[in-house]
């Protein structure tokens, strides 16, 4: 017996299949790559990416069955914040806008007018911030409105319910929309009335039914079951928001494990049994996946991004060689690692990168260290901002592209003045994979088969001082450049510029799970 | 045949000059002539192996134009400024000279500063690492006995015109570079001397440029059988000339490892040196990391690959660099020019390529350099802005460079041996004085000027953002 979990991701497709042990069986990966039609707008295919999943699921599921372990449940792990309208059969009508799509900005700026940054905060969970799915719906055309319109589906659900499930949706994915009551969990029809003055259409188009993390939606129908080689009868099973299903698959628990993402966005998910208080006007998103479990993310919106960005820069191809060539010893060169706008503790969309400090003895290896050690600046003020408002964050695990190299992982480590344990696998899959288990009963929830965990890496000690003054230089770096990124022009691509915007060379290749990277670092 | 010599004593190679009254120009270029450096931030070099480069060019120089002994030739050396050469009484060097790019007088400039807390009003510079005083001032704390030995004082190109002619002087531009000179009367400061305890006697006099050198006693070459010198002018002086600064308020910008902009004023003013003409002065306002930033970041990005063709991909990027700023301060920035600011990139996005990033070093120099000019208040010139050096054979950067000054701009190719040798023409009568040297004929470019607009909401930025990252932080 075999659960399969498929992670999403924003440039690529990764299927796991796990026996009923929780270990790992058989795996298959595709890269997947965005569109830019045009300035600010950034979207992905979601037909292809369906015909993708199909192609690998099919071929997972034979690897499984050929081992004597039939697929049972099936759930998926996703990006975020990606938003379509299907028409009545569930098939796309539009390409989906992702999260750094910017045509949500006017619809963000008067929901910020008629609710209030904090009111929206307060029923949401998470911070208004234009990269929600109700202000893309809010900038639709036609084939975003009725009669057209049937429906509105994120990526998970749009995939599930063409197998044959009723339209549903996990609730930490419908929190990434933006219009989702954590409290009640149930979509909110204050916001919802709010959007509508200006967008009546999302009166009208529905969007699926909230279920938690872990619950059997369905059964694949007998045509899917045919087309993917699965056992007909096959359970589809609500799985999660990919920061979360990353922290389930790497062990994640309430005030002693958490987890730090490596991926196009570094994340820190901390889990509670309540909803955290004290988090008002930061950055951070907070969701409940179960009831009395509450996941609140805060990371980098460029980690993983930024880095692939250094890396095309550099045109070294061998991303690995360029960063394990790191400096030793600490630079006293900071990065601003903000090249798609600040981290979520500031929230700041206007937000812009920075290399301070240049110096004409400045090494690469040097240059390649500071661009790792902003990852660390950013989590240490994360972790600071957790205690403050008193979450316990516990033993951090390391998930994602890089966690497993001791070199680098050191780096972020003395960087942000904490400990990190590497949990090595598929963190996000697995977590999916969970919880189609979890859907079947195959596992309890409160008792998931454990993840391999690697050594311990902790902070130099010969450094404490050292980076203890650079996170202060980091964060006062940030407030002093903060009005003038705030007034610098949108920033705009001649279209000659962005024909020739290649997903490799320009530090989009990024994928944007935690794990199943298909990025130019290629682990 | 009357034949004008100049010779260059650059810090790594000399170069020669001879220009024929036709105004025609054959020039020669010396072997490269060794730095050493015994500690860190140290930068010496044997004036002997000067004075062996020099004879050897200065010959193949005469002979490539067929100069002989019926022929009239007057010499100036010109050379690098502010390096420190000791000389003993028998005329040897008491050590290898000191130079321009030496690091180890940081000490000595505060206690100037200190026993002299006028010496910026009196000479035109704060003092600084770079110049005579100070190395002088090393010299008697850490090698006494090396400055009991010494009878002379003296500049590089005075120590070559010595060598040449056995008559010790130097001029008022040169003089102006150590530290000592009262700015206003170009006359050794006795306020600074007595001050610092140091003897007047150890100093060259000081003369005009123009003024005669001496005879040539040394005849490397036949054509030098009657030969005479000027007493000549300091480097950035001579390149002042060649680029035709002989009015207040001409502007020139030398685009080479570091950039400089050279300014004429009728008056002294903070900044400045003593042109060679008597009643101006010279602005020298410069930025060590020029040209230096360019092949800093094509060594982090590309190493290997030809400047030249790093240096392009700039063309694809708009005027703006799309708001990507460059703060070129990687060397720090000479005295209390640069406010703590430190070098960076700012506003990076995702969507910045190398051709923004190259864009944006080339903006970020002019950007500093019209800075340079704004803080001392200098008007900026309306009519050309003269651009040399490596960086000016590159029509981009020109075109930069004017846009963010908002001047049409012409390139010359004339260089300090050149400047040196029309020294030598204005010290014979060539000409009757400095306006009356022929005037560059290269063509103005106004193309620069269409990016006016955006580069001075760029300009204004930049400025912002020096300032709010000087504080310490």
């Amino acid at each position: 017996m075999s659960t399969v979990g498929i992670d999403l991701g924003t440039s690529g497709v990764r299927v796991v299949a796990y026996n009923d042990q929780g270990q790992q069986i058989a795996t298959a990966a595709e890269k997947t790559s965005l569109k830019r039609p045009r300035e600010g707008s950034v979207v992905l295919d979601a037909e292809a990416v369906l015909r993708s999943v199909e192609s690998l699921l099919a071929a997972v599921a034979g690897e499984a069955a050929g081992q004597g372990d039939q697929v049972q449940a099936i759930a998926l792990s996703c990006l975020g914040e990606v938003i379509l309208p299907v028409d009545r059969r569930g098939q796309a009508l539009s390409l989906a806008p992702v999260s750094m799509d910017a045509r949500g900005e006017p619809a963000a700026q008067a929901m910020s007018e008629r609710v209030g940054a904090e009111r929206v905060q307060q029923i949401t969970g998470q911070p208004l911030n234009r990269m929600f799915s109700v202000y893309k719906i809010a900038a639709g055309d036609a084939a975003w409105r009725p009669p057209a319109a049937k429906a509105y589906r994120a990526l998970s659900d749009f995939v599930t319910a063409r197998w044959g499930a009723a339209p549903a949706l996990d609730w930490t994915l419908a929190a990434r929309t933006g219009l989702f009551d954590v409290e009640r969990v149930t979509w909110s029809a204050e916001m919802v009335a709010a959007a509508a003055v200006d967008a009546p259409w999302l009166k009208e188009v529905p969007f699926s039914e909230c279920v938690p993390s872990g619950t059997r939606i369905g059964t694949i129908s007998g045509k899917a079951a045919e087309r993917l080689g699965v056992p007909s009868g096959t359970a589809l099973v609500a799985g999660a928001h990919d920061q979360a299903a990353s922290f389930i698959g790497a062990g994640g628990r309430a005030g002693s494990v958490s987890t730090f993402a490596l991926g196009s966005s570094d994340c820190l998910t901390v889990e509670t049994p309540q909803r955290p208080a004290g988090i008002a006007g930061t950055g951070f998103a907070t969701y409940p996946w179960r009831p009395a479990r509450w996941l609140t993310l805060a990371g980098t919106a460029a980690g993983g991004w930024t880095l692939d960005w250094y890396v095309a820069l550099t045109g070294v191809g061998d991303a690995d060689a360029l960063l394990s060539e790191s400096s030793t010893e600490p630079p006293p060169v900071i990065v601003l690692p903000y090249l798609a706008g600040s981290g979520t503790l500031d929230n700041d969309p206007s937000g812009r990168g920075a290399i301070i400090g240049l110096t004409l003895d400045l090494s690469r290896a040097q240059l390649t260290r500071a661009f790792l050690e902003a990852a660390g600046y950013e989590l240490g003020s994360i972790v600071a901002a957790f205690m403050a408002t008193g979450v316990p964050v516990g033993q951090i695990r390391a998930v994602g592209t890089g966690a497993s190299d001791p070199i680098t992982l050191g780096i972020r480590a003395s960087a942000a003045g904490v400990p990190l344990r590497p949990a090595l696998g598929n963190a996000s899959a697995r977590g999916a994979a969970l919880l189609a288990g979890v859907g079947i009963d195959l596992f309890d929830i409160d008792d998931l088969p454990s993840i391999t965990i690697g050594a311990q890496v902790h902070p130099d000690p010969n450094t404490v001082d050292w980076y203890t003054q650079q996170r202060e230089t980091y964060r006062a770096l940030y407030r002093v450049l903060k009005p003038f990124n705030q007034r610098f022009a949108v920033r705009r691509i001649p279209d000659r510029k962005r024909e020739n915007l290649s997903e490799t060379t320009k530090g989009h290749s990024s994928y944007a799970s935690p794990d199943a990277r298909h990025d130019a670092r290629g682990r | 045949m009357d034949l004008l010599l100049g010779v260059d004593l650059g810090t790594t190679a000399c170069k020669v000059t001879v220009v024929a009254s036709d105004l025609t120009a054959s020039t020669v270029s010396s072997s490269p002539y060794p730095i050493s450096a015994p500690h860190r931030e140290w930068a010496e070099q044997d004036p002997r192996a000067w004075g062996e480069a020099v004879d050897t060019t200065v010959q193949r120089a005469l002979d490539s134009v067929r100069a002989g002994s019926r022929d009239h030739v007057t010499v100036s050396i010109t050379g690098q400024m502010h390096s420190l050469v000791l000389l003993d009484a028998d005329g040897n060097p008491a050590r290898p000279a000191i130079l321009w790019a030496d690091r180890r007088a940081t000490a000595e400039c505060s206690m100037i500063e200190n026993q002299v807390p006028d010496v910026a009003a009196i000479t035109g510079n704060p003092p600084l690492p770079a110049f005579t005083l100070p190395q002088l001032l090393w010299v008697r704390h850490h090698e006494p006995d090396v400055l009991s030995r010494t009878s002379k004082v003296l500049l590089p190109k005075d120590y070559l015109r010595w060598r040449y002619t056995g008559r010790v002087v130097t001029d008022w531009t040169d003089a102006s570079g150590t530290g000592m000179l009262d700015s206003a009367t170009r006359e050794w400061s006795t306020t600074i001397l007595s001050a610092l305890e140091l003897d007047l006697e150890l100093l060259p006099p000081v003369a005009d440029p123009i003024a005669d050198g001496g005879a040539v006693e040394r005849k490397v070459s036949p054509a030098l059988q009657a030969a005479r010198t000027a007493v000549g002018v300091g480097d950035q002086f001579a390149e002042a000339l060649a680029a035709g600064l002989t009015h207040a308020g001409d502007m020139a910008i030398i685009l080479g490892t570091s950039a400089v902009v050279l300014g004429v004023s009728d008056h002294p003013v903070p900044g400045s040196f003593c042109h060679a003409q008597s009643d101006l002065w010279l602005r020298l306002d410069s930025l060590h990391a020029g040209g230096k930033s360019l092949q800093w970041l094509r060594d982090l990005l590309a190493p290997g690959e030809s400047l030249a063709s790093f240096t392009s991909v700039a063309r694809s990027a708009p005027p703006g660099s799309h708001d990507l700023l460059f703060l070129p301060f990687l060397m720090g920035e000479r005295g209390a020019r640069g406010g703590g600011a430190p070098g960076a990139f700012i506003g990076l996005t995702t969507e910045h390529g190398r051709d923004d990033l190259v864009r944006a070093v080339l903006e970020g120099v002019a950007f500093e350099l019209r800075r340079l000019q704004q803080k001392r208040g200098i008007p900026l010139p309306t009519y050309v802005l003269t651009l040399k050096g490596g960086g000016a054979q590159n029509p981009l950067w020109c075109q930069i460079v004017s846009g963010v000054f908002g001047i049409p701009y012409r390139t010359t190719h004339r260089d300090a041996a050149y400047g040196a040798a029309m020294t030598a023409g204005v010290s014979q009568g060539w000409w009757p004085n400095w306006q009356s040297v022929p005037a560059l004929s290269d063509p103005i470019n106004e193309s620069g000027l269409a990016d006016v607009e955006i580069l001075n909401d760029r300009y204004a930025r930049y400025c912002e953002v020096v300032d709010a990252l000087r504080p310490d932080l």
